[in-house]
Order: C-alpha cells, then sequence, then structure tokens
C-alpha cells in the first residue's frame, strides 16, 4: 500500500434498519471522510445519532447500504465477512465502552488474543503482547483476570489489546464513559501516547465534551432522521 | 491463545458442566468397555473349557447341556448313570486318544469331589493353554491307589484343607449331609485356572467306589458280590479323539447304536446356552450405547447453553478478528475435548474397575476378562471423536450465527 494512502476513507456511506413499523430507519449518512495516517478525529453526537454504527461499518463488523469505505487504501466495503474479518484483523485496533475482555483470560491472554487472529508480521506475538502490557504498566498484574483488576486497570488491558498489534488505525467507542473524570483523563492520555508511539490513526467515538475538546479535530453526527434509530444502538 | 486454547480455556470456565459432562461420558464409555469385556471374557472361558473334550457320554435321559454343565462345570446334578463298560470300550477304541471317567455325588463344604483318572489332567488345561498337571503343587494322586487328593485354588482358599491335610467328604452336594467314613489325604494342589477346575476336590475314581457308602448302596441295588464299579457306574466319560474332525462322526454312531449312553458335543451345547445368555448381555451393551448416547446430548446441551450465554464473547472474539472458522472450530473442539477427554477418563475408569474386579470375576464365574489396554480402546476413542464432531456440530453452527455488531453493545 502506497504511503500516501490515508489511514480511512469514507465516501457516501449509508446505512439504516428495518423499522418495527416496516420501513427503514437511516442511522447513518456520512458524504465525506478523510482521516491521514497518524491522524486523530472525535466524533460526537447525541445519543442515536449512530456514532457506535459508524464505527461497526468501519470495523466491517456490520456491512454498509451504501458507499465506500477503504482502510489503509483497502476497500472494506463489498467484501465478504471472511474477508472483513482478515482485513479488520490486520489493520484496526478495536477500544470498547464496556471494554470486553474475556473473563476467562487473565490480562496477558486476552493482550495475546488480540494478536491470534492478525498475520505474523514483526514481532512475536508474545513480544509484542509483552511489550504492550509493560506499555500500559500492567505487566506486574498480567496473570490476572479481568474481574481480578480495577476498572481503570481492564481499560488500560483493553488499550493494550488494541494497540499490541500496532494497528493502522484505532477505532475507540467512548473510551471513557466508565471512568471517572480524572481516570478517563489519564486513559485518554495514554491512548494518544500509545498511538503516537505506534503511529497509528486514532478516531474516538464520544458524547464527552472533556474528550472531544482534546482533538483538534472534531467531526459532530447527528441523526439523519428527526426519529432515533431503533433502541440498543449507541 | 489460539482456537485450541481457547476451547481448552472455555471448557476450565465451565468447570462443574464441563466436569459433569466429561463423568457422564466417562461412565458410558467405562460400562460399555466393562460390559464388552466382561461378555468376551465369559464366552471365551465356557468355549475354553469346552474345548476341554471333544465329545461327552453321559447318562441317556439327562438333557445334552445337563451333562455337560455337570461334566465340564461342575454345576448341577448328574442326570443318572453311564455303565461302566462304555468307558472301558471307549479307552479301547482307537479313534479315542483319552478318555476320562467321572464320578460325582459327594461334596465337602460344597465344592464338588469328582472321581476320575489322573488322565483328566493331561487333558485339560488352564486358560492359557497350560495342562492342569504343570499347574500343580505337590503331586498328582495315583491311579487306583490310596485315598489321595488333588483340590483346586477356590477350595483352598475356602476350606481348611492344606496339602497334607485329611478330610471326609459328605455324601450328596449340599453341605452338612451324612459323611463318609473314609479320609483322604490332599497330595496336590492346582493353581488358579480361571477354570471350574478351581471349585473342584479330585480322587481316585477306584476310592470313589471303596467308600463303604457308596457299596452298600450297590449292594442294595445289585447285590452282594458284584463289583460296585458295575452296579454303580460313571455320571459320564470325557472323550478326547485323535483327530477333532471324527467328532461328528462318533456322535452319529452313538446315536444310530442305541448304547447305554448318549453322546454330546460340548462345544455345541455351550454354544447354545451362549446364545441364550447373548440376548441378555446384548441388553446390557444396548446400554451402555444409552448412556453414551445421553452422555452426547448433554454435551449439545451443554454447549449450546454455553453458546447462548457467550454470545458476547463471541461477539469480540469475532471483533478482533476471528474469523467464523475459527470461532466454529473453537466450539467443536471444545466439544470434542469434553467427548476425548471423557472417553479416555472412562477407559482409565474401566480399566482399573475391570483390574479391581478381575480376581473376583475370575473365582466366581470362572471367567478371565481382559484388563489391560489394548486396540479396542483405540476403537472406542475412534468412535468418540466421530461422536465429538456429531455433537459439536449443532452448537458451533450455533456459534456462527451469533450477530457481532448486537453483542459487542451489550452491557458487560
Amino acid at each position: 500500500m502506497a504511503a500516501a494512502t490515508p489511514a480511512l476513507r469514507i465516501e457516501g456511506l449509508q446505512k439504516g434498519f428495518a423499522s418495527p413499523e416496516g420501513g427503514r430507519v437511516p442511522v447513518v449518512d456520512l458524504p465525506e471522510l478523510t482521516l491521514e495516517r497518524e491522524a486523530a478525529l472525535a466524533v460526537e453526537g447525541e445519543s442515536g445519532s449512530g456514532k457506535t454504527t459508524l464505527l461497526h461499518l468501519i470495523a466491517g463488523i456490520l456491512p454498509a447500504d451504501a458507499g465506500r469505505i477503504e482502510i489503509g487504501g483497502h476497500l472494506m466495503t463489498g467484501l465478504g465477512e471472511a474477508a472483513r474479518d482478515r482485513l479488520r484483523a490486520r489493520t484496526l485496533g478495536y477500544l470498547f465502552q464496556t471494554f470486553n475482555l474475556l473473563a476467562g483470560l487473565t490480562a496477558y491472554e486476552n493482550v495475546l488474543l488480540g494478536m491470534t487472529f492478525r498475520p505474523r508480521a514483526g514481532l512475536a506475538p508474545r513480544e509484542a503482547a509483552r511489550r504492550a502490557l509493560e506499555r500500559v504498566g500492567l505487566w506486574d498484574r498480567r496473570h490476572h483476570r479481568p474481574e481480578q483488576l480495577s476498572v481503570g486497570q481492564q481499560q488500560r488491558v483493553a488499550i493494550a489489546r488494541a494497540l499490541a498489534g500496532q494497528p493502522l488505525l484505532v477505532l475507540a467507542d467512548e473510551p471513557t464513559s466508565n471512568l471517572d473524570a480524572a481516570r478517563g483523563a489519564q486513559c485518554m492520555d495514554l491512548l494518544e501516547e500509545f498511538c503516537a508511539e505506534t503511529r497509528s490513526a486514532l478516531l474516538v467515538v464520544t458524547h464527552d465534551p472533556a474528550v472531544a475538546t482534546r482533538f483538534a479535530r472534531r467531526l459532530v453526527l447527528r441523526a439523519p432522521e428527526p426519529e432515533p434509530a431503533p433502541p440498543g444502538r449507541g | 491463545m489460539g482456537v485450541f486454547g481457547l476451547a481448552w480455556r472455555g471448557i476450565g470456565r465451565r468447570r462443574l458442566m464441563s466436569g459433569l459432562t466429561m463423568l457422564s461420558v466417562a461412565l458410558g464409555v467405562a460400562l460399555a468397555l466393562a460390559v464388552l469385556s466382561l461378555r468376551a471374557g465369559v464366552r471365551e472361558s465356557y468355549t475354553g473349557v469346552a474345548r476341554g473334550y471333544d465329545a461327552i457320554l453321559g447318562p441317556t435321559h439327562g438333557s445334552p447341556l445337563g451333562i455337560v454343565l455337570n461334566t465340564m462345570f461342575h454345576l448341577g446334578e448328574a442326570g443318572g448313570t453311564v455303565p461302566w463298560e462304555l468307558y472301558e470300550e471307549a479307552r479301547n477304541d482307537p479313534r479315542v486318544a483319552v478318555a476320562v471317567p467321572y464320578a460325582v455325588g459327594d461334596s465337602f463344604f460344597g465344592h464338588p469331589v469328582v472321581g476320575t483318572s489322573s488322565d483328566l489332567f493331561r487333558v485339560l488345561t488352564d486358560r492359557a493353554g497350560t495342562p492342569l498337571e504343570q499347574r500343580l503343587t505337590g503331586a498328582l494322586f495315583e491311579d487306583g491307589g490310596p485315598f489321595e487328593a488333588v483340590i483346586g485354588s477356590r477350595v483352598l482358599a475356602d476350606t481348611p484343607l492344606r496339602l497334607g491335610a485329611r478330610f471326609r467328604v459328605a455324601h450328596g452336594t449340599e453341605a452338612a449331609l451324612e459323611e463318609h467314613a473314609e479320609e483322604w489325604t490332599v497330595v496336590g494342589v492346582l493353581r488358579p485356572t480361571g477354570t471350574p477346575a478351581d471349585r473342584a476336590i479330585y480322587i481316585p475314581i477306584d476310592t470313589f467306589y471303596e467308600v463303604g457308602g457308596h457299596q452298600r448302596g450297590a449292594a442294595q441295588r445289585g447285590g452282594e458280590g458284584h463289583d460296585a464299579k458295575e452296579v454303580l457306574g460313571l455320571s459320564a466319560v470325557g472323550i478326547r479323539l485323535k483327530a477333532r474332525i471324527l467328532s461328528l462322526r462318533f456322535l452319529d454312531e452313538y446315536r444310530s447304536e442305541r448304547k447305554a449312553a448318549q453322546c454330546v458335543l460340548p462345544q455345541d451345547q455351550v454354544r447354545r446356552l451362549l446364545d441364550i445368555v447373548g440376548d441378555v448381555d446384548r441388553y446390557f451393551e444396548g446400554i451402555a450405547w444409552l448412556v453414551l448416547v445421553v452422555a452426547g446430548l448433554g454435551i449439545v446441551v451443554s454447549l449450546t447453553q454455553a453458546i447462548l450465554a457467550r454470545r458476547r464473547e463471541i461477539a469480540i472474539l469475532r471483533s478482533l478478528g476471528a474469523r467464523p472458522w475459527q470461532v466454529f472450530a473453537v466450539v467443536l473442539l471444545e466439544a470434542e475435548l469434553l467427548v476425548l477427554l471423557g472417553g479416555v477418563l472412562g477407559l482409565l475408569l474401566g480399566h482399573l474397575g475391570l483390574a479391581l474386579l478381575a480376581p473376583t470375576i475370575l473365582e466366581r464365574f470362572g471367567a478371565l476378562v481382559a484388563v489391560g489396554p489394548g486396540l479396542a480402546d483405540l476403537r472406542i476413542l475412534g468412535i468418540l471423536a466421530a461422536a465429538g464432531v456429531l455433537v459439536g456440530w449443532p452448537p458451533a453452527a450455533r456459534a456462527l450465527r451469533v450477530p457481532v455488531a448486537r453483542f459487542l453493545q451489550a452491557g458487560s
């Protein structure tokens, strides 16, 4: 891939869901968005503005209705499910609002798991997982399982998991919403510094002004229609 | 943290459920193994014992199976007598290699006392095929000689009899009946053979007829002056032919000549007996398979439930880039591991149980069961591996259909 291609490029992206009444409720309508490599962007919006759906579309977890999504020059839209899984594993790090650590695994294994499904490049997975855990300051807690860690520590494990593979682009979904203000700020510091070190672009979805104002570049999403999307979607 | 590690962790996470599922597989396998080994052992021991003689001459009115059971297995009662002359005749028959006389009806502590000749110890063997005379501690009694006896290993274990001990026997097969006045001396003890010989007390057939009680009986029936042998006759004669192939001709001849005895082929009779018993052990085998099927269903239920509870986990795996087939493989591997680990545990349990029970089974039923692991175990594991795919498939297919986006959002 040419170095000039942006980390993320979106054109004419549309996504809707079938409404209970039978019609379609549009959730995402994004004519254009470009995020250069190693750049950062905050996406703001009220509940129901389609922020999380946008992340799912970028990550290829959901297929788009229309439009193009390119990650590092690779087209995500139009790919089959397995190909989207592969592209996601290769290029993306995903940080969830609820952390989504696997309860049965230790911190180390959770980070290692993030490396399991990506093609081997550069560092050996174990070494990469070790460095990531060291970077977030949890190497001495590597044998702890998530329930044995504090919420802040769980989020740092999640950050280590998202960044251990040095992804091209990190998607963060409300990364601070489960943390208090001080810890939220620490978490954002860590996330931004780590992204700079791994030279990953960062796209943070948030409705927290304290987070959004940290970013020079901000995008405000609005729900395409006055009525909100079906419940259960951020 | 590959597919295997995840499957392994999945089992570890649901330790109780996995343990119970594995246990039910293990019990089914152990039961199947025990039933199959017992059946093979019992069958082999019965047919093995029946190979001792090619033909048996028994009382005309006795049932063929009864004659075989009484003569070769020391079970039941002799259904009449065989004239002594027929024994002499058989001994002189050019086709006959060895003829062994049997006179039964006395007992000691419930163990059958068998009047016979020393030929018995050369013809009959233990389970491994070693002639009984080579399994002897001490000496063989002398034919026509003094009141001496050879006892089986169970007799040694169950009664006060030891090498050199003297004893009297009871008339009849039930304990505490009228005792004969004569005393025998134990001159030989058989090491365990895994055959009915373990339960028997062998005495020279001549001493059987010299017993005062028997002679009085002979006198009442045949009058004074007759040889007790000829009056009392024998219970049966065991025949080993020079060539086994002659046995059918021998049988036909006996039937057509209407002799004062009937000729039965022990192997035919035992086969018939096992056919009857076979139905019963097929039921046991069926139960064992049923237990395995129930265990398999348990795995389907347990894993399917686990999938429902773990949809978020599956969604996370997918979000980390796990391909659908990898998620499928994790679930399938979990089922496979449960089945195979349960299977190995079951085989261990089964073999251990058989090893513990084998001496008792040998004593009580005279059956030597195969205890050690063998090729049959690999076959069982092969069947289980296939069954693991079968039971793992439905929940694995379910894992494929988990809607990733929805369960990523579900609260933690």
